[in-house]
């Protein structure tokens, strides 16, 4: 009778606790949701129902057109593959150049190693903003002006992912390293076949962030190309901005379809992107 | 014998040919004209290097004002400069002082009644040294929008002006009301024109911190006090499209944008900003610089793209097409314009032909980059609430330390 009694407790208490759980992660998506649910339902507004003085979810006719007419309105198709391309190609040699220097400033030794990782980590409070014009000038030297070279060798090279990658492989036991040399197992394989799988998480997240800052980056590519074929997406979302007014329904279309590849990425890499926030103890 | 003759001509003939097709002249233009606009440009373009085979014309959208002047600015440092670009009067400015733009009228064949036929307003915010160093190209000028449901005569003068804001929102209880503004040193320098004052005197001293000024200032700032007028956060024409406001002042430009955002909510229209002790049209927008970087042949090349993008036809196109004034008189007085105006009865304030004989524009100086900045900012104290007294003090020492800083740089 008692056991029966502490059984019915405690179920009542773990859907109690469940419930309030729920509750508040729902609560949760739904104010982190509805900034997206707005822009998607904005973008098939009329441009008159942008601005009304109560809140309207819904437009009354939905203007799907907006799609295309915001399709048009720039050449996206070339600057959905340009993104793709160099977001795709920096991603990946940018992971291995980082996985490379991250592993010889936490596992090997060598000489002034702290001092070049101080160094490398100053760089970092260097505003992007007062290298551009330098960056340029050595842009035009190399030629490489309007050139994918420009959009991609200069971004493979990131502080703050080997900082980063840096972090995570010190927290893997140093005894593994020993063990793995003791056994005869070469530098660079111990890296390639202990070190990565084990800090996948961590992998994940460098090329998440990287994918994702390659794909919104635009002053760059605006200043380092001089035509269409060579621009990404967000050089065309400034088409429906302007100093004395916005199209709202056609940039928030825009933005939808430039948003989507992104969000389909974050939600397949979606647990190893939170644990390696997580074990890393860093946010974006 | 005579088809080897034959053969030859036609090789000589072939080769001919193919020198002129190598002997094109090739030339870009960086413009900030994105959407409508740009494709207005691109039509333009198009149908030159149509009508030119021995010229390539090649327009480029650099992003907005902001972006394409750290373009220029970067592209100058690299020596990687267009031929020619969209420029505001104060990058003129620097770059005349810089010695790196050429003056576009003299490569442009201009016979006096063409040159005269540039609007004078005009002449006068792209003339340096007494040359027409710049063609004006995107003009407007400021006027009142108004909602002619709640207005059906709008303001003439500025009693008038603050009569009507203050009655529209006691009619309405405060749901809408009479004016809508936005601290921005545009809206004070209109305020101030209408005073009787301005920002600077001919010599450049600082005229605003006067008491043309502090009335500007006062103006503005009672009208929000008792209620007449709304502060407005964003684009005047959304609070203006959604009715929380009847009257506001700004770019002809955004034509198109009040449009979209009023929709068939209601009629409005347009008028000349209120008159004070003086009427005043301030106009503004940008201008075409030729770099002296270019060749010669680059830039007679230049010179004639100029010459087609502002002929009657086709600033009479440009105009209709974005919401831009015509650059020149034949332009504003053409048929097809007047049938436009004539269709478009809200536009009509926009090409009001008084208002270019009381035109009005900001300084066309390098400096004013930065004293925009200055007095922008005191306009922002002043409706957080400081003292109007000692904000314009301050003002006026930064903004004089700024043009100081200007004449004494040697370039």
């Amino acid at each position: 009778m008692l056991a029966e009694q502490q059984m019915w407790r405690y179920r009542v208490r773990k859907t109690v606790t469940r419930a309030l759980l729920y509750g508040v992660l729902l609560a949760g998506a739904a104010i982190m949701m509805l900034p997206f649910i707005w822009m998607i339902t904005s973008s098939i507004k009329a441009p008159h129902e942008m601005t009304l003085k109560t809140i309207q979810w819904l437009p009354k006719v939905p203007q799907w057109q907006n799609y295309k007419i915001a399709w048009e309105a720039a050449p996206f198709d070339i600057y959905f593959k340009n993104s793709f391309l160099i977001a795709f190609t920096v991603m990946s040699i940018e992971v291995i150049f980082s996985s490379l220097a991250a592993y010889a400033f936490a596992k090997l030794r060598f000489f002034g190693k702290n001092v070049l990782f101080l160094l490398f980590l100053g760089t970092m409070m260097i505003p992007g903003e007062v290298m551009l014009i330098p960056n340029y000038i050595t842009m035009v030297n190399f030629g490489w002006v309007d050139t994918y070279w420009a959009l991609i060798v200069p971004w493979t090279i990131s502080v703050f992912s080997i900082f980063l990658l840096r972090q995570f492989f010190l927290s893997i036991p140093h005894e593994l390293f020993e063990a793995a040399i003791l056994d005869g197992c070469g530098k660079l394989k111990y890296l390639v076949t202990v070190m990565l799988p084990l800090s996948k998480p961590a992998l994940v997240t460098v090329m998440l962030f990287k994918f994702i800052g390659s794909w919104n980056s635009f002053l760059w590519v605006l200043i380092m190309t001089n035509t269409p074929a060579m621009r990404t997406i967000p050089v065309g979302l400034t088409y429906f901005v302007s100093d004395v007014g916005s199209y709202y329904n056609y940039l928030m279309a825009a933005s939808t379809f430039a948003m989507a590849p992104i969000l389909i990425l974050f939600l397949l890499l979606q647990k190893q992107f939170i644990q390696g926030i997580a074990r890393t103890g860093l946010k974006g | 014998m005579r088809s080897k003759r034959l053969v030859l001509l036609t090789l000589v003939f072939c080769l001919l040919l193919s020198g002129t097709a190598l002997a094109q002249t090739h030339i870009t233009f960086w413009h900030a004209m994105s959407g409508e606009l740009g494709n207005a440009i691109d039509y333009l373009t198009a149908e030159f290097n149509a009508q030119n085979p021995d010229i390539v014309v090649e327009s480029i959208y650099q992003g907005r004002y902001g972006d394409l002047n750290t373009k220029l600015v970067a592209s100058l440092s690299a020596k990687t400069t267009p031929t020619i670009a969209q420029v505001y009067e104060n990058w003129t400015d620097s770059f005349f002082r810089h010695g790196v733009i050429a003056p576009l009228a003299n490569y442009m064949d201009l016979t006096e009644a063409e040159f005269n036929d540039y609007i004078e307003v005009f002449r006068g915010m792209n003339t340096w040294d007494g040359e027409l160093y710049t063609i004006p190209y995107n003009k407007s000028n400021w006027v009142m929008f108004y909602n002619a449901d709640l207005i059906p005569n709008p303001p003439k003068t500025l009693d008038e002006f603050l009569q009507v804001s203050k009655e529209i929102t006691e009619k309405t209880g405060g749901a809408t009301r009479g004016f809508g503004m936005r601290p921005t040193l545009e809206l004070f320098h209109a305020f101030l024109y209408i005073n009787g004052g301005d920002f600077l005197d001919e010599d450049l001293n600082v005229t605003f911190n006067s008491p043309e000024g502090v009335k500007a200032l006062e103006t503005m700032i009672g009208m929000l006090d008792d209620g007449s007028a709304l502060l407005i956060d964003g684009y005047e024409n959304e609070a203006f499209g959604d009715s929380m406001i009847a009257m506001y002042i700004g770019s002809s430009a955004g034509m198109p944008h009040v449009e979209n955002s009023v929709g068939d909510k209601f009629q409005f229209s347009t008028a000349p900003i209120p008159a004070g002790v003086r009427p005043g049209a301030p106009f503004m927008g940008t201008n075409i610089a030729l770099f002296d970087s270019a060749t010669e042949e680059e830039k007679y090349a230049a010179g004639k793209f100029v010459k087609f993008l502002t002929n009657t036809e086709n600033t009479v196109y440009f105009a209709i097409k974005t919401g831009y004034l015509p650059v020149t008189y034949s332009g504003l007085n053409s048929a097809e314009y007047k049938q436009f105006l004539a269709d478009n009865p809200h536009k009509a304030a926009v090409a009001n032909l008084d208002a270019f004989g009381y035109g009005y524009w900001q300084p066309t100086i390098a400096a004013w980059e930065e004293a925009r900045g200055v007095i922008g900012q005191a306009v922002e104290r002043v409706f957080l609430g400081e003292p109007i007294d000692i904000v314009l003090d301050e003002a006026q020492m930064l903004v004089e330390e700024a043009i100081e800083d200007m004449l004494s740089q040697r370039y």
